[in-house]
């Protein structure tokens, strides 16, 4: 487990990070989210032992990650612009990568190259700016660290070869507990691989949760009553985080399960009734809301 | 899980990234290295031929195999200033590449993020930094002394030598590699760190060096001898000083080992500690780290100010010694350089132009040091120009007098026969303990010149002033050193200085001739050395055993000497050592020309007997006719005046032009062609630049007149210097009839 204690960074006296504690369960993919500048990066860079937190701990396994080897054996951080060495191929990194990780899986890191199409002979700097994300990516699974940093890596890759990513997480997950963390400024790139989700604003931590509970515990339900009474009836018996009404039309959103929702609906006389899925991005408004930060210019811009 | 093998495997990656460093160095040490070696031999066996035809073919060969050996030590050996700066140069370049990722903050992020001690990093590529001097050289001179051996000059003491000289190189390496680290581990980006290696390398010297213009702009009797601008924190100053020493002979090369890895490994260990505490946000900013910027930027901006106002000064010739020169220009230049270099500095700490505006306290305490520093210079506060050395505290003294107007040139040379400069031959061979005429000698000068406000007033007068350098060694090991001037028409003065130069340590402090190490080299008939007799005029060229013997009358004769002695005489004529001294890749020329008096008798009497003597400076037999022009400056002047103060500056303006252009109605030609006259003349006339009037020399030539002397064709005279010749006559000792015959008349 990550653990990030009331974790502080200032850069030339200006705080990045302000007492940011969160933690991170092992074998599930961790969604950091913020803005440009919320301080996900420097959270990442801090928990990968490249920056000194000015204040706080961070642990890894309960090891003090900074300039500790044990703690950063365990780690492969991908920064948001992946550095490769000057005039080299995969190969190359592949061998020096070798060297520092006692445990790269070489044959796994062929094998990925053939799927991902890349030439393990061609020059990375002649690689596009995606191709180099998926050589990075490639490098940290097969460096076989049980936590995986990724910084902005998903930003510019396809839908389809973020499916392959979501798969290869999936799969390393299973095989050997693989936690992923991943940072990125777009809520809609991580929706569809992420497990919990930790969200920074300017250096501190507005939320922090599981997307399955935050999933099962919000849903979102179109209507049409028959009576104003029934109305009345259903909305008194329900936890509603936000109810918009055009016309007849009810457009609620409750908080609880949908099971015990869909029993209360039950109850009363509807002429449409209809439960619908949330999206990531809309589980977040209506819990940013709750709290008073309109989300939408926080992550969607 | 770190191992010994991955810590090879990681030497070996970090490598495969600093190729082009190992081919920078590859490229200096095994093809430029070489190259020059080679060139130095080739120079040096062209020169058979000469040395074959002034030695005989056997002593020519051995003497083409010495030369090309010294080349070969000096390419190879401790003194090999060009293998050295090679080796400054790799290790800048190296330090720099090698921790070049600190820039980056992607290397960071990469390097970083790796389980890798940050300890392990800094070995790696600190290891490798050295391979990167150790390896190519190691090979280059295995070239180089392949090279030699091919021309037959190996031996087992170059290769003692070249084996010190490794050892000495790489510590000289290493302190350059280790302050350029440092400056990587302070700084944040490459043009920064450039800047402050520079800063690291210059900024001692820049600051001695500006000292020392302070101290000889305000100082009356302030004397550049016994101060040294090179710096002492710095490999390039460690090494300069033994390379000086061991010009000299002296000096241990695994001394200056020792103190350049003392140095070295002192660097090393506060840019280890610096690299530790270097933040990794550092990256591409222009310092590493915030707290030591306004102590950098203080000792940056006042040096700069000061410095700048010294450079003014000299443009507006600003002397406060001669009572020249407004201050303002430099107060202004100070105050606006402190302004300007504190500003551009925040700028460059910042990388924001609006930096210009940030930070002013800074500006206020740089101004402050700026205007401490230049007062205390210009108020003599801590009593430079009052100090005289107690005679009671002094142990032995030195008294160098001014370089004197030699035609072919004055040198000096050093027990190995290295050209120094006269106060370094006396500061190594002069020990008067006559301390109470040296003393009294100063203090005559003090007061003297304590007369005068500024030393300008003191040429007005009609005393006649020469700069003379003293030096006191102190009891306590230190030794002063003071630029005084001497008025060589005070009696007392001339008292003192006779007393001083009859001495026999004067005598054996300042002739450097005289000496035994210079005998001995013109011993050596290896040395290149050419010896004339002659006047400017006539040369005669003696052999070598010919200048062997009368150097040693010389060296007796010259016993008998003393300041009133020499001042009233005029050389009868001079002995001229012509000495090539030659290096790896270039050849030098030294003059040593020794006075030859007519009270030298042993040297009158033996140049006499070699027929080289000559009793008047020109042989009548030799002259075809005499051609004397008398400019008669002192009437045109008279006339000119008048015409000044008549208001009549037209007509002055039109003689001054006259003058310039010889076409003055004042001057007056005298043709003589008669054997009686001719005779005369002889007797009276001097070469052109032979009566100069000087410290040792109270005649003067009358510059009033011009001779010119028109040689037989075939005759030495002509022979040795062509067929013309000019001369001169003694102030005063005109003859009449040359007077009466061209002295302008209405």
């Amino acid at each position: 487990m990550i653990e990030i204690r009331n974790v502080s960074k200032a850069f030339d006296n200006i705080k990045a990070v302000d007492d940011v504690s969160v933690s991170i369960k092992e074998n599930t993919v961790f969604g950091l989210i913020g803005t440009n500048g919320a301080g996900k990066s420097t959270v990442l860079r801090m928990v990968a032992g490249v920056l000194e937190a000015d204040a706080g701990e961070i642990a890894i396994d309960g090891l003090a990650v900074f300039d500790n080897m044990e703690a950063k054996r365990k780690i492969y951080f991908i920064a948001d612009e992946p550095y490769f060495f000057a005039n080299s191929n995969a190969v190359n990194i592949q061998k020096y990568l070798s060297t520092i990780y006692p445990e790269f899986a070489v044959e796994d890191f062929y094998t990925y190259l053939v799927n991902f199409g890349l030439d393990k002979k061609r020059k990375i700097n002649t690689y596009s700016k995606g191709m180099k994300k998926q050589l990075a990516l490639i490098c940290g699974v097969c460096s076989n660290t049980k936590y995986l940093l990724c910084d902005e890596t998903f930003d510019g890759l396809d839908p389809v070869m973020r499916q392959g990513i979501k798969s290869i997480f999936a799969g390393e997950m299973e095989r050997r507990g693989m936690t992923p963390v991943i940072a990125s400024h777009n809520l809609r790139e991580l929706e569809d691989i992420c497990d919990h989700v930790g969200l920074l604003h300017k250096g501190g931590v507005l939320l922090s949760k599981d997307l399955e509970d935050m999933k099962c515990n919000i849903q979102k339900v179109q209507c049409v009553f028959k009576t104003n009474e029934d109305e009345a009836k259903v909305i008194a018996s329900l936890d509603i985080m936000k109810n918009e009404k055009r016309g007849s039309l009810n457009t609620l959103t409750v908080r609880g399960n949908k099971a015990e929702i869909l029993a209360i609906f039950a109850t009363v006389n509807t002429i449409f009734f209809e439960a619908l899925p949330l999206s990531l991005e809309e589980i977040f408004i209506s819990e940013t809301e709750v709290v008073g930060y309109d989300i939408k210019k926080l992550i969607l811009g | 899980m770190t191992s010994k093998n991955s810590f090879w495997v990681s030497l070996i990656e970090n490598n495969k990234r600093r190729i082009w460093v190992w081919l920078l160095a590859a490229f200096s040490y095994m093809i430029v290295y070489p190259a020059a070696l080679a060139m130095g031999i080739s120079r040096e066996t062209m020169e058979k031929e000469y040395l074959v035809e002034s030695l005989g073919e056997e002593l020519g060969a051995a003497a083409v195999h010495s030369q090309v050996l010294e080349v070969v030590k000096a390419f190879m050996g401790v003194s090999d200033v060009f293998l050295m700066m090679l080796a400054a140069a790799v290790a800048v370049v190296s330090a720099i590449q090698g921790f070049s990722y600190l820039y980056s903050r992607k290397k960071i992020d990469f390097y970083m993020g790796m389980p890798v001690k940050r300890n392990r990093r800094f070995a790696i590529i600190w290891i490798n930094g050295v391979l990167i001097h150790v390896v190519p050289q190691l090979l280059g001179l295995v070239i180089a002394g392949v090279i030699a051996a091919a021309n037959g000059a190996m031996t087992g003491e170059i290769l003692r030598e070249s084996a010190l000289a490794f050892g000495l190189r790489l510590a000289f390496y290493l302190g350059v590699y280790h302050l350029t680290i440092l400056a990587v581990m302070l700084t944040g980006n490459v043009i920064i760190t450039c800047f402050g290696t520079a800063v690291f390398f210059l900024y001692e010297w820049a600051v001695r060096n500006m000292i020392l213009t302070y101290e000889e702009l305000f100082f009356r009797f302030f004397s550049r001898n016994g101060t040294s601008s090179n710096p002492r924190l710095s490999p390039f100053a460690i090494l300069g000083n033994f390379m000086d020493q061991h010009a000299r002979g002296q000096g241990s090369a695994l001394l200056t080992a020792f103190n350049l890895l003392l140095f070295a490994g002192v660097v090393l260990l506060i840019a280890y500690l610096c690299y530790l505490r270097r933040p990794a946000e550092a990256a591409g900013r222009s310092m590493a780290f915030q707290f030591p910027q306004a102590f950098i930027k203080i000792l940056l901006v006042v040096p700069a100010a000061l410095i700048s106002g010294c450079l003014v000064g000299s443009i507006v010739n600003y002397q406060p010694n001669y009572g020249s020169g407004s201050v303002g220009y430099v107060i202004f230049t100070m105050a606006v350089v402190t302004v300007a270099a504190s500003c551009l500095i925040q700028v460059l700490y910042e990388f924001d132009i609006m930096g210009l505006v940030h930070k002013k306290r800074h500006i206020l305490i740089s101004a402050a040091m700026v205007a401490v520093i230049f007062l205390s210079f210009r108020m003599d506060v801590f009593g430079y120009d009052d100090y005289i050395p107690d005679v009671e505290s002094v142990s032995s003294a030195a008294v160098v007098p001014p370089y004197e107007y030699r035609y072919y040139g004055e040198s000096f040379f050093n027990e190995n026969m290295n050209p120094v400069s006269k106060v370094r031959y006396a500061e190594d061979n002069m020990y008067l303990t006559d301390v109470g005429a040296v003393n009294q000698l100063m203090k005559i000068s003090v007061e003297e010149l304590s007369e005068y406000e500024d030393l300008s007033g003191m040429y007005e007068d009609e005393k006649e002033w020469y700069e003379v350098t003293l030096l006191f060694r102190l009891k306590n090991k230190r030794n002063v050193y003071r630029n005084i001037y001497v008025n060589v028409n005070n009696p007392e003065v001339v008292e003192l200085l006779d007393r001083i130069e009859s001495s026999k340590e004067y005598i054996s402090g300042i002739y450097a001739a005289a000496s035994d190490g210079f005998a001995n080299m013109l011993a050596d008939e290896e040395n290149r050395i050419t010896v004339y007799y002659g006047n400017n005029i006539y040369e005669n060229k003696l052999s070598r055993q010919e200048a062997r013997e009368l150097l040693a009358l010389y060296r007796e004769d010259i016993k008998d000497t003393g300041f009133s002695k020499l001042r009233s005489s005029i050389p009868a004529g001079s002995l001229r050592f012509s000495i090539e001294k030659t290096y790896p890749l270039y050849s030098s020329y030294y003059n040593m020309e020794v006075m030859i008096y007519p009270f030298f008798h042993n040297c009158v009497e033996y140049l006499t007997e070699h027929g080289c003597y000559m009793q008047q400076h020109v042989n009548p037999q030799d002259v075809e006719k005499i051609q004397i022009t008398n400019y008669n400056s002192s009437v045109s002047d008279e006339r000119q005046k008048q015409w000044r103060e008549s208001g009549m500056l037209a007509q002055a303006e039109k003689e001054t032009q006259n003058m310039d252009w010889n076409q003055s109605d004042y001057w007056r030609y005298l043709s003589v062609d008669k054997e009686e006259e001719i005779e005369e003349l002889c007797g009276m006339i001097y070469p052109g630049d032979w009566l100069r009037n000087s410290f040792h020399m109270n005649v003067q030539g009358d510059w009033d007149y011009v001779v010119t002397v028109y040689f037989k064709s075939g005759s030495q005279a002509a022979r040795d210097n062509g067929s013309v010749g000019n001369y001169c006559f003694e102030r005063g000792k005109v003859p009449q009839f040359v007077v009466d015959a061209t002295t302008w008349q209405e």
